[in-house]
């Protein structure tokens, strides 16, 4: 089959899922397969990204398709049905994150000496991505800017909070892989000495701490590209999120975790001093925090909309009785190991 | 034609569509078990003038099998394009006789009413 072909199906189903309750793995099945044969007939039993797209435009509207099955014109409170679950999922990684912030700071209070005050720059961290999120928001309202140009494609609203195909697709073997190889490369670069000397005091009290998380991340993906996705990989990989949550949540207090840098200088690399170096030619190491906070918070955020979709997906595999270890046949039956 | 009487139009037009949708699904399941994409075929065939979305077929399936009127079984052989086999229960085959009938006794007063006020 036309792998591209494949791939605007699936972009479409993934859209088509973004506005229906989780239990309707089947109908996305079913609406798969007929896709595919609309596609062939139109292909004259061949498919090919045309046929797919023409077959994509006859099955309608993702919204629309998805409305049709969960019921149209239903409203919970203010909100319309279609918009519940993308808005709970926001409003839930927001108030995650704010929870992993809080705790984060209670716990950093505990066991470091000098807690920066970042609430500040958090806050302002905070009412820029809202201010960014409602501007694409209305750019994509007045259609002032369109990423959409066909029924499979994700809006650009979407796309930024990866809701729907980015947060709820299995993970694909190419990010189990960078799982895998980023874990180790960066656990190696955090224990190399010539690397550990750049770093503050402060932070190199965490690193076998973000080395642990680091490893686990990789054994978890090692899970995922052997097994692929199931009950026991994503309780594993939400159990990591939760951890990486609240570790950031406490280094969020240390300020910038880089002390000093290399510089090549003569012929030879020297040590600068970071903080030195930016008092007297650039902006002022305030900026070093202010970007910290901004990264941390982005890393949060990330980690807690990871755990959360994890954790209810290994909930509702649980309660289809699909036990904890299970392996996919392509889009068949899961079989147990 | 206004833009009302057309969106008062579309919305009785589809109403009556999909109450027609449910009774042509079962009765087309009465020749025998028969996937989702054969039946939006079948319907397109025999019941052009229903016009459908292709996606609006699904839902009414799931609605019917939760219901009980149709029994579902998937089918593996293919494992690119597994499909879901629909049948009609015994509930349903006596669901699909009465509806037939319902749609029959409207069907002729509908006739009538129609026929008597455009004075064929």
């Amino acid at each position: 089959m036309n792998d591209r072909a494949m791939r605007l199906i699936d972009q479409y189903l993934e859209r088509v899922r973004t506005y229906l309750p989780m239990e309707d793995e089947e109908y996305l099945l079913e609406l798969r397969t007929h896709l595919i044969q609309e596609a062939e007939r139109i292909g004259d039993g061949e498919i090919t990204p045309g046929s797919a797209l023409m077959a994509i435009e006859r099955m309608g509207e993702p919204q629309a398709v998805a409305n049709e099955y969960a019921g149209t014109g239903k409203r919970v409170g203010p909100v319309p049905v279609e918009y519940l679950r993308p808005l709970i999922a926001l409003l839930f990684v927001l108030a995650s994150a704010g929870l992993a912030l809080v705790l984060g700071t209670l716990v950093a209070a505990q066991v470091l000496p000098d807690v920066l005050p970042v609430s500040g720059p958090l806050i302002i961290s905070w009412i820029v991505v809202l201010c960014v999120l409602a501007v694409l928001s209305i750019l994509e309202q007045r259609h002032i800017i369109e990423v959409q140009t066909n029924t499979a494609d994700r809006t650009l609203f979407e796309r930024v909070l990866a809701i729907g195909r980015e947060g709820l697709r299995r993970k694909t073997r190419t990010s189990a892989v960078m799982d895998v190889v980023g874990g180790v490369v960066i656990s190696a670069l955090l224990l190399h000495p010539r690397l550990q000397v750049m770093l503050t005091p402060v932070f190199l009290v965490f690193v076998p701490y973000l080395v642990a998380i680091l490893l686990a991340q990789a054994s978890v993906g090692l899970v995922f590209l052997w097994a692929g996705e199931n009950t026991t990989s994503l309780i594993v990989e939400g159990a990591v999120g939760i951890a990486q949550a609240l570790l950031a949540s406490v280094l969020i207090h240390i300020g910038w975790p880089t002390r000093y840098v290399y510089l090549y200088q003569n012929g030879v690399w020297t040590l600068v001093d970071l903080t030195a170096l930016l008092a007297t030619a650039g902006p002022g190491p305030d900026v070093l925090l202010w970007k910290w906070v901004f990264v941390i918070s982005v890393v949060v955020a990330a980690s807690s909309w990871r755990a959360i979709v994890d954790l209810a997906k290994a909930l509702w595999y649980l309660r289809e009785g699909r036990g904890l270890w299970w392996r996919r046949l392509n889009n068949g039956p899961n079989v147990a190991l | 034609m206004s833009d009302n009487v057309e969106e008062e139009i579309t919305r009785w037009s589809k109403e009556v569509k999909r109450g027609a949708v449910s009774l042509a699904v079962m009765a087309l399941l009465s020749g025998g078990r028969a996937y989702g994409y054969e039946l939006v075929k079948q319907l397109d065939e025999k019941a052009s003038f229903l016009s459908l979305e292709q996606g609006t077929v699904y839902p009414i399936l799931r609605r019917l099998e939760k219901r009980r009127l149709l029994a579902a079984e998937w089918d593996y052989t293919d494992p690119a394009k597994p499909k879901k086999y629909y049948t009609l229960t015994r509930e349903g085959e006596k669901a699909v006789r009465m509806m037939s009938k319902i749609w029959r006794e409207l069907s002729d007063g509908m006739d009538r009413i129609v026929k008597e006020v455009s004075g064929e």
